[in-house]
C-alpha cells in the first residue's frame, strides 16, 4: 500500500514544559480506516490539526507521500490541500452564505481555473446528496446537513486523506448511520480515514487500526482485536471494552462478532 | 429564538428574490439618492410608498412583518424629527409651557422636520427595500464586483456568520439560565444577564480561533473568495421596467424640487 502521511517523533506544546503531543510517530497508507481513541484533553484534536498544518510541531518530521516536509508556507499549503479536516463543529467550518459557495471555497483558495471550481463543486453536492440545499443559507440546516456540507468542502478540495474530528457527535441515529454509509464509501474510493471517536462500539465494528491517545503519547497502535484485548490498558486511559467484544468474548466465540447480525449469525450457526 | 420570522428569513422568500442582486442595490441606491438629495419632502413620501408597496406586493412580504421590522427605525425617526421640530421661544405657529420652559413650533422648524422626516423615510423605505429582498451573502458580492476590497467583504461574510453562531449561543445560554431560574426577579435577571454576555465574550473568541482553524484549513490566504454562482436571467421585460422606473423617478425629482416644501 502506498504511503500517504508519515509522522517521526512529533511533539507540540501550547506552553512550555506542557507538551500536548509527545514523541507520536506513525503512518497512513492508502485505503485505511484509523479510528483514533482517547479521553478528553489527550491531544486527539492537536493531533489532527498538526497532520493538517494548522500547528506547526515543536519538533519531529512530517513526510506527505513519502517527500519530508518543512515548515515553509508552500509544504503547509499542500498539508492543508492534502489532508482533508472536518472540523467537530460545523457551525465554525462554514462561512459561505449558501450550501454551493461554501464548497466553493477551497477550491477557490486553490487559485483553480472557475470552470474547475464550478465542477468539482457541482461533484461534492453529487456526493454528499446536497442538491436539493444548494441554494440554503447554512443557517438554516439541521446538524447533520451541516455535516455534510462540511464534508463535501474538504471532498471539493481532493484530499487524499480524511481527517475527521468526532464527526457523530450532534448527529441523531439517522444522520449518524448516514454519515457511516458516507464513511464506507470513501473508504471503498481508498481515501485512507482517520476517525476520533469516543464510541469505543463504532471503532470495533468500523475501524481496521486502532490508536489510543493518552496525556499525548500514542499508548496503542494495532488491530481492534489486539487493542480491545489489554484491558488494563483501557482502563487507564479511561475506556472500556466494546459491548460486542465482551459479549463474544463472554459466549467464547471466535472470531469476534463486529455486529450484532455477526452475532446472530454466530448463535443460530451454534449447536443448541 | 423569537416568534417572528427575522429580516433573514422574509428575504429568503422573498417574491424579489429571483431578479439581479445588482440590479436591485442600484435601484435601491438610486432612491436612497434621490430621496436624501431632494429638497422637497414629498419626493422621499412618494418613495417611501412605491418602495413599501413593492416590498409587499411584489415581495410578499405581509404588512404586520414589514411594519415590525419598520417600527424600530421609525420610532428613532419620530423622536428626532421632534427635536427639530420644537423650538425654545414665545412665537411662531405654536407655543406653550412645559416646567417653565418655553417652547414653539416655528414654520422654519416645521418645513426642517418635515424635510428631514420625508428624507429619511424615503431612504429607510429604500435599504428595507434591499434588505428583504436580497440576503446579505448576494449584497457582499454586489459590493465584490463593485471592488470593495476584500478584507472588507471577507470581514463582512464573516460578521454575518458569527451574528447567527452567537445568536444560538446566547439563546441556548439565556435557556439554561432560565431553566435555573436566572430571570426569577429584576436582580437575578441583571446579574445573570452580565454572565450571560461575559459568557458570550469568551466563547465569541474560541469560536473566532476555531472559524479561522477551519479557513486555514482550506487553505486560507488572507481573502475570501467564493464561486459566483448566480444565474439570474437578463430578462428584457425587467429592463425596460427599472429603465421606465429609473426615468420617471428623476423627473419626478425634477418636478418636486421647483416646488417649496410647504
Amino acid at each position: 500500500m502506498n504511503e500517504i502521511l508519515r509522522m517521526e517523533h512529533i511533539c507540540f506544546s501550547y506552553e512550555k514544559n506542557h507538551p500536548v503531543l509527545n514523541d507520536i510517530s506513525l503512518k497512513i497508507t492508502e485505503g485505511e480506516k484509523i479510528a483514533l481513541l482517547g479521553n478528553n484533553g489527550a491531544g486527539k484534536s492537536t493531533f489532527f490539526l498538526c497532520c493538517n498544518g494548522i500547528l506547526k510541531p515543536d519538533s519531529g518530521c512530517i513526510y506527505l507521500k513519502g517527500k519530508k516536509l518543512t515548515q515553509n508556507r508552500k509544504d503547509t499549503f499542500s498539508l492543508h490541500e492534502n489532508a482533508g479536516l472536518i472540523f467537530q463543529d460545523s457551525d465554525h467550518q462554514i462561512i459561505g452564505g449558501t450550501v454551493e459557495t461554501e464548497i466553493s471555497f477551497g477550491p477557490m483558495n486553490l487559485k483553480l481555473p472557475p470552470y474547475e471550481v464550478k465542477e468539482r463543486t457541482e461533484k461534492a453536492i453529487a456526493e454528499m446528496h446536497l442538491e436539493n440545499f444548494r441554494n440554503r443559507a447554512p443557517q438554516y440546516l439541521s446538524g447533520g446537513e451541516k455535516k455534510r456540507v462540511g464534508i463535501a468542502g474538504i471532498l471539493a478540495m481532493k484530499p487524499k486523506l480524511l481527517l475527521l474530528d468526532e464527526p457523530a457527535s450532534c448527529l441523531d441515529s439517522a444522520n449518524a448511520k448516514l454519515l457511516e454509509e458516507n464513511l464506507e464509501k470513501f473508504a471503498l474510493l481508498g481515501f485512507p480515514l482517520i476517525i476520533s471517536t469516543h464510541d469505543v462500539d463504532f471503532a470495533w465494528k468500523w475501524a481496521k487500526r486502532i490508536l489510543i491517545f493518552h496525556q499525548g503519547r500514542l499508548v496503542a497502535d494495532d488491530s481492534p482485536e489486539k487493542v480491545f484485548a489489554r484491558k488494563s490498558l483501557l482502563h487507564t486511559c479511561g475506556l472500556t471494552q466494546p459491548l460486542l467484544y465482551q459479549t463474544g468474548e463472554l459466549l467464547g466465540l471466535n472470531p469476534l462478532p463486529k455486529t450484532i447480525e455477526e452475532l446472530s449469525l454466530h448463535i443460530s450457526s451454534s449447536p443448541a | 429564538m423569537s416568534r417572528h420570522p427575522s429580516m433573514d428569513v422574509l428575504c429568503a422568500s422573498s417574491g424579489l428574490k429571483k431578479i439581479s442582486p445588482g440590479r436591485k442595490f442600484s435601484f435601491a441606491l438610486y432612491c436612497m439618492v434621490l430621496s436624501i438629495a431632494g429638497k422637497n419632502p414629498w419626493m422621499g413620501f412618494f418613495l417611501a410608498a412605491l418602495l413599501s408597496g413593492i416590498t409587499l406586493l411584489a415581495g410578499k412580504i405581509s404588512l404586520g412583518n414589514y411594519l415590525r421590522l419598520l417600527s424600530v427605525p421609525f420610532g428613532f425617526l419620530i423622536v428626532s424629527c421632534i427635536t427639530l421640530l420644537i423650538d425654545m421661544g414665545q412665537c411662531g405657529l405654536w407655543h406653550g409651557s412645559l416646567l417653565g420652559v418655553n417652547l414653539c413650533i416655528t414654520k422654519t422648524s416645521l418645513s426642517q422636520a418635515i424635510l428631514v422626516l420625508g428624507r429619511s423615510i424615503g431612504a429607510l423605505c429604500a435599504l428595507y427595500f434591499l434588505s428583504l429582498s436580497t440576503p446579505v451573502p448576494e449584497i457582499i458580492g454586489v459590493l465584490a464586483k463593485l471592488r470593495v476590497p476584500g478584507f472588507f467583504t471577507g470581514l463582512m461574510y464573516l460578521i454575518y456568520r458569527c451574528i447567527f453562531i452567537l445568536f444560538s449561543m446566547h439563546h441556548s445560554m439565556k435557556t439554561a439560565a432560565k431553566s435555573r431560574m436566572g430571570f426569577r426577579d429584576y436582580p437575578t435577571s441583571l446579574s445573570s444577564v452580565g454572565k450571560i454576555y461575559a459568557n458570550l465574550l469568551h466563547r465569541s473568541y474560541s469560536s473566532a480561533m476555531e472559524m479561522f482553524h477551519a479557513m486555514e484549513s482550506r487553505c486560507f490566504q488572507g481573502e475570501i473568495a467564493f464561486y459566483d454562482f448566480s444565474h439570474y436571467s437578463t430578462n428584457k421585460k425587467q429592463k425596460i421596467l427599472f429603465t421606465l422606473a429609473y426615468v420617471f423617478l428623476f423627473a419626478l425629482f425634477t418636478l418636486f424640487s421647483q416646488k417649496e416644501i410647504l
